[in-house]
């Protein structure tokens, strides 16, 4: 069985439906509308993203499903991504914020997991100036409160 | 079909207009030092990223010197015993969700002491406001060695109405009713109970009529634990457990080691517990006591881990029988009724209940195993009866951990067959994931050929575990050349913690290092045992060399 996704610029995509409900989103609308062949909207994606998210599920099709964590144990900070998946995270940036907050509209945990490891690795070892430069994000702070901040949260270093 | 958007979206995505969730998100990635740092990006950042600063309180955190809570310091005694902490609290323990905190001083005496200082200990009192002021805490981690912790600390606990994960470190439940908290137990899904703190009240002695309690009565009002982590001694809080809920139970040893166990101390309660995952016991020196332990754990054909304390290898016999009959179980006068019949009936429908293959495991001990982790509680130096190791890895294709410490194995007997080069004469266990081992001393090469047999079939057997992610191995003696056969390693391409350490200091050289690494691209941590420094140098240098920078070499 195939579902049509329509993305925000009206393109249409054929997808099993197997594949779109990687999306916890479109699972649970697939559920609630029971059999139906109308399209779905997705008025927050567009084409290229679609595309590529589209991709991922392909790829993941045959993934067990997810259990929702019981614990947010931050101990466990494993930033490993798979190989076939950190290939795929090669993108331009604003592809890769794109992808994340697509993930998390449609609901796909595993997509999010990893856009937001990608950016966790890129955030790592650089100062904040390095960081505002590689996310091209504007410095609202004045030296000293941005001294101040480190002051402060010396001790959270540590963990 | 209705598909509003839930977020605003600025025209195109950059990590300065990420909603504060997923910056929350990819906060809780980092580690500490990428964390503070990224607190000082913008006004956006710091103020999603620090409920994630707060989020867990670490004892090393609370020891910092600048973090925003010190117990005052130096001669001045504090004004009140009841509230020695007068400064303000911050705002932000609201965002608290994990705590461990340790006090090594003792709250009278030595509070004030310069170690005392170091530790930053905090007083009950203080605790009590803390606690008060951290209402979403989920998980606690104390040790509190105070006699008399002060009362609004109890109360504080109590009103923990999130907490979901309680490890209670104390001298005594002294000041409170232990009961008083058994609301508190009974919302948590995890328990730890360290030193012998559960004060054995008039309701856990005895029933409504004064009636002496067995130690297999179960409480009215069962508790959700699914985690229980307790000593020799506390076995009474078994009664409150559900055996539906009930998944890992760790039975520690205490570190004294009494000659007298009475009945409460049995371990039979636990045979209620047939749904449990994994578990810890001890096996003592008792006769009495291994028959238990026997008897506990032919009862749980679920469990898929075991970590056993134990003083000889016989006591491990067990693991290679098969499983004691029901009727044995009918002689212990501690059993009610209705356990036996439901022992039959599981024994009846076998494991088919949860959709599991049984096939011929039925025939021993624990046949789920998968994770089995042995430690000898002293060191043994008789190599009798060391085919037990050897008739595991033949007998147990599912385990995935195999985890012998403080104990001697023979290679001689363990790796027997390998060196027979037919695949059917390896162990039987190829999934190992896990591999951790000692070899006693003098592991010689017997033959003129200069080949050392006894490690090649060591290296040529642990090269087929291809699953293989941690593999640590000690001895005296360690050999890693060409000769010992140490490239039939190569098997091994998964590993990614190796330790190999010769006790006698034994230096690795260039050649070796340069032979290892093909063999492991995956090798993230690279462990040798005490090294002189320049030694440690010399190794850290070649693996540069090597272009692994990646792998963390540790001493």
């Amino acid at each position: 069985m195939t579902v049509i996704l329509v993305s925000s610029d009206n393109q249409d995509f054929k997808v099993d439906k197997e594949v779109a409900e990687r999306s916890i989103l479109i699972k649970n609308m697939l559920e609630d509308v029971g059999e139906s062949d109308s399209p779905i909207p997705l008025p927050n994606v567009t084409s290229a993203v679609l595309t590529k998210v589209i991709e991922y599920c392909e790829h993941h099709r045959n993934d067990p499903v997810q259990v929702p964590e019981e614990t947010d144990d931050p101990r466990k900070r494993s930033n490993d991504i798979e190989e076939w998946d950190m290939k795929f995270m090669q993108v331009d940036q604003e592809m890769l914020f794109e992808i994340i907050l697509a993930a998390n509209y449609l609901d796909i945990k595993p997509l999010l997991d990893v856009g937001c490891k990608t950016v966790a690795n890129i955030i790592k070892g650089k100062t904040p100036e390095e960081i505002r430069k590689a996310f091209n994000i504007v410095n609202d702070f004045t030296p000293e409160e941005e001294a101040q901040i480190k002051k402060e949260n010396e001790w959270a270093e540590d963990r | 079909m209705d598909v509003n958007t839930p977020h605003e979206r600025s025209s195109t995505a950059s990590a300065g207009h990420l909603p504060t969730e997923l910056i929350v998100s990819i906060g809780h990635l980092l580690d500490g030092h990428s964390l503070v740092t990224s607190l000082r990006v913008c006004h956006h950042w710091h103020n999603a990223l620090i409920p994630v600063v707060w989020h867990s309180i670490t004892k090393t955190q609370w020891q910092h010197p600048t973090f925003p809570i010190q117990q005052p310091r130096g001669e001045r005694q504090p004004q009140s015993e009841q509230d020695p902490f007068t400064g303000q609290l911050p705002l932000t323990l609201f965002h608290v969700r994990q705590l461990e905190w340790v006090c090594n001083a003792s709250e009278s005496g030595d509070r004030f002491s310069s170690s005392g200082n170091r530790h930053n200990p905090l007083t009950t009192a203080t605790l009590a406001r803390i606690l008060d002021a951290t209402p979403n805490l989920a998980s606690l981690s104390l040790q509190v060695w105070v006699l008399t912790p002060d009362l609004a600390f109890g109360h504080a606990l109590q009103q923990l109405k999130r907490l979901r994960r309680l490890s209670y470190g104390m001298r005594a439940f002294s000041t409170f009713q232990i009961e008083e908290l058994f609301p508190l137990f009974s919302r948590l899904d995890e328990l730890a109970v360290s030193s012998r703190a559960w004060v054995k009240t008039r309701a856990e002695e005895s029933d409504d009529t004064g009636e002496p309690l067995s130690p297999t009565t179960i409480a009215h009002d069962l508790w959700k634990l699914k985690k229980l982590d307790i000593v020799r001694g506390n076995l009474s809080i078994l009664r409150h457990c559900s055996d539906r809920m009930l998944r890992d139970l760790i039975i520690r040893r205490e570190h004294i080691i009494s000659n007298h166990i009475d009945a409460s101390d049995s371990f039979l309660p636990i045979l209620r517990f047939s749904h449990l995952n994994s578990i810890r016991l001890a096996i003592e020196s008792s006769p009495g006591q291994q028959e238990d332990v026997v008897l506990v754990l032919s009862s749980l054909k679920r469990a898929r881990e075991l970590v056993l304390d134990v003083f000889a290898i016989q006591d491990l016999d067990f693991l290679n029988s098969p499983p004691v009959i029901v009727a044995s179980v009918r002689q212990q006068p501690l059993i009610p009724d209705q356990w036996i019949q439901r022992q039959q009936q599981d024994i009846g429908q076998g494991d088919t209940a949860d959709g599991g293959e049984v096939g011929d495991d039925g025939l021993i001990v624990l046949p789920r195993l998968e994770h089995l982790t042995i430690n000898f509680i002293r060191p043994l130096v008789v190599h009798a009866r060391l085919t037990t190791f050897r008739r595991l890895v033949m007998t147990r294709p599912r385990l995935r951990t195999f985890v012998v410490t403080n104990h001697d194995v023979d290679p001689d007997i363990l790796f027997e067959q390998s060196r027979v080069r037919t695949e059917r004469d390896g162990w039987v266990c190829r999934d190992l994931e896990t591999l951790n081992l000692c070899f006693p001393k003098g592991i010689h090469s017997k033959t003129t050929d200069g080949r050392n047999y006894t490690w090649q079939s060591i290296y040529g057997q642990i090269g087929k575990l291809t699953k293989l992610k941690s593999l640590s191995l000690r001895c005296v003696g360690l050999q890693r050349n060409v000769e010992a056969g140490f490239k039939q390693l190569a098997g091994v391409t998964c590993l990614e913690e190796l330790t190999m350490i010769d006790v006698r200091f034994l230096k690795w050289t260039e050649e070796e290092v340069e032979l290892l690494l093909p063999l492991v691209p995956k090798l993230k941590t690279f462990s040798m045992g005490p090294l002189q420094d320049a030694d440690f140098l010399s190794v850290a240098t070649w693996l540069v060399n090597n272009g692994r920078h990646d792998v963390r070499l540790v001493r």
